[in-house]
């Protein structure tokens, strides 16, 4: 493999990690929508950079914590998220049309084309990732006390945390292989882990291996054929959540 | 009775839109609730446990009171990958809380579990804090004979002070002190 694909290579991985991680707890909060949004919201802040006049990164981050702050009240109502997507799909499509380099970015967070992504991606998802390893077993331990007993609920400052967190990582991640494999890889891996773990240590075992794995074979395979990441990566999950499905045990203790 | 003369709670419900009521609740002492539908008991465990606040309710309670509280449904991990260690380990407690029929299911998944074995398993948990108070919103749920053997025991041996509901009038004749019926509308 050529040097200048190991970038790329370090980039995908580091985004499968966090976004495995990031899925597990949008998965325990029924709210594996908000991987769409929270992606969607990056992908319009990436839009949105050159009206801003900032690097695109940045204002990535921006769109997605402006996401994070209004999404807690759009959640309220059963379609809020919903919302928040549809919004943020709209105008993402209204400044691709109308800005000069909106076509480009735009087409970067379709195809998802790791292969053009650059160092501050990686860095940023280096950051994101040790985020996510530090504070996100701690937060998630709350998050399913809060749903189990519910005499014991989190804080605002703990669910804010939450919120800026996820909606952080899934906007990096989209910068770097595309808003809807960034979306695929928070959503499958969670969902098969969810299924066929035993106890929670091991569904996030299982959705780390499964988001790396299926990240390394959809690297190399579009590699070798000349595809766009994001697609065939998105397409391998699928299939590897189908070929899942029927294996899923459901028996009583 | 206790001997401590000073009670753990006072609960006054003002009339409207419930008729009026009022009782104490002195520490270690168990009490039931009864009453029919609609009456205002899950309302009333739930003022006390801090989830809900009534305004025609007016409660009294000792200064940093440790309550247990399980509701009617207790929440269950449905779909999710909890064991039965995992969820004791959430609440903060140790397996030996677990009766001994509980015990040979650590590994298993909370949502494999009957409906009864985790009603067992969250009264285990209700019980096993080292609270103060305990409210109980009809614990009898699902349990079969020996399963109710074993809550009636546990609640027998609890120090605590417990504040149960249940429809069952002879349950409660048989397990707490005094058992009061709020009045319906």
């Amino acid at each position: 493999m050529d040097s200048i694909f190991y970038l790329p290579l370090l980039s995908g991985t580091l985004a499968a990690l966090v976004l495995a991680w990031c899925g597990l707890l949008l998965r325990l909060r029924s709210e594996s929508l908000a991987a769409l949004s929270y992606a969607q919201a990056g992908g319009l802040g990436m839009v949105a950079a050159p009206l801003l006049g900032w690097a695109t990164l940045p204002s990535a981050l921006l769109g997605a914590a402006a996401a994070a702050l209004v999404k807690p009240w759009l959640a309220r109502s059963a379609d809020g998220l919903i919302v928040l997507l549809l919004a943020t799909w709209g105008l993402s499509l209204l400044l691709v049309a109308n800005l000069p380099s909106g076509e480009h970015i735009g087409r970067m967070l379709i195809d998802g084309q790791l292969y053009f992504t650059r160092l501050e991606h990686a860095i940023g998802l280096a950051i994101g990732l040790l985020v996510a390893s530090v504070l996100l077993p701690g937060l998630s331990r709350r998050i399913q006390r809060e749903l189990l007993f519910p005499a014991q609920p989190m804080s605002r400052m703990h669910s804010l945390l939450i919120e800026f967190i996820l909606a952080g990582c899934l906007a990096l991640a989209a910068a770097s292989i595309g808003v809807m494999a960034a979306f695929a890889l928070a959503f499958i891996p969670a969902r098969i882990a969810f299924r066929f773990a035993s106890r929670w240590s091991h569904a996030v075992m299982l959705a780390l291996a499964l988001g790396l794995l299926a990240h390394l074979v959809a690297f190399f395979l579009a590699l070798h054929f000349d595809q766009p990441y994001g697609p065939v990566l998105t397409l391998i999950l699928l299939v590897a959540a189908l070929a899942s499905a029927p294996l899923a045990k459901n028996t009583k203790a | 009775m206790p001997n401590n003369p000073e009670p753990l709670l006072r609960l006054r419900r003002h009339a409207q839109p419930l008729p009026a009521f009022a009782f104490e609740l002195h520490s270690g002492e168990k009490l039931g609730l009864c009453g029919a539908n609609g009456s205002g008991k899950t309302t009333l465990l739930e003022h006390i446990a801090g989830l809900r606040r009534s305004a025609n309710i007016e409660l009294v309670m000792r200064p940093e009171l440790k309550i247990s509280y399980q509701s009617q449904h207790p929440p269950r991990p449905l779909g999710w990958p909890l064991s039965v260690r995992d969820y004791l380990q959430l609440a903060g407690l140790a397996p030996s809380v677990l009766p001994e029929s509980l015990r040979g299911l650590l590994d298993a998944r909370c949502d494999a579990l009957s409906g009864g074995q985790f009603q067992q398993l969250a009264l285990s948990v209700t019980l096993g804090h080292a609270a103060e108070l305990i409210l109980l919103d009809e614990p009898g749920h699902h349990l079969d004979p020996s399963a109710a053997q074993w809550f009636s025991t546990a609640l027998h041996h609890s120090r605590a002070a417990i504040l149960v509901i249940s429809h069952d009038h002879a349950w409660l004749q048989a397990h707490c002190a005094r058992v009061i019926e709020l009045p319906a509308a």
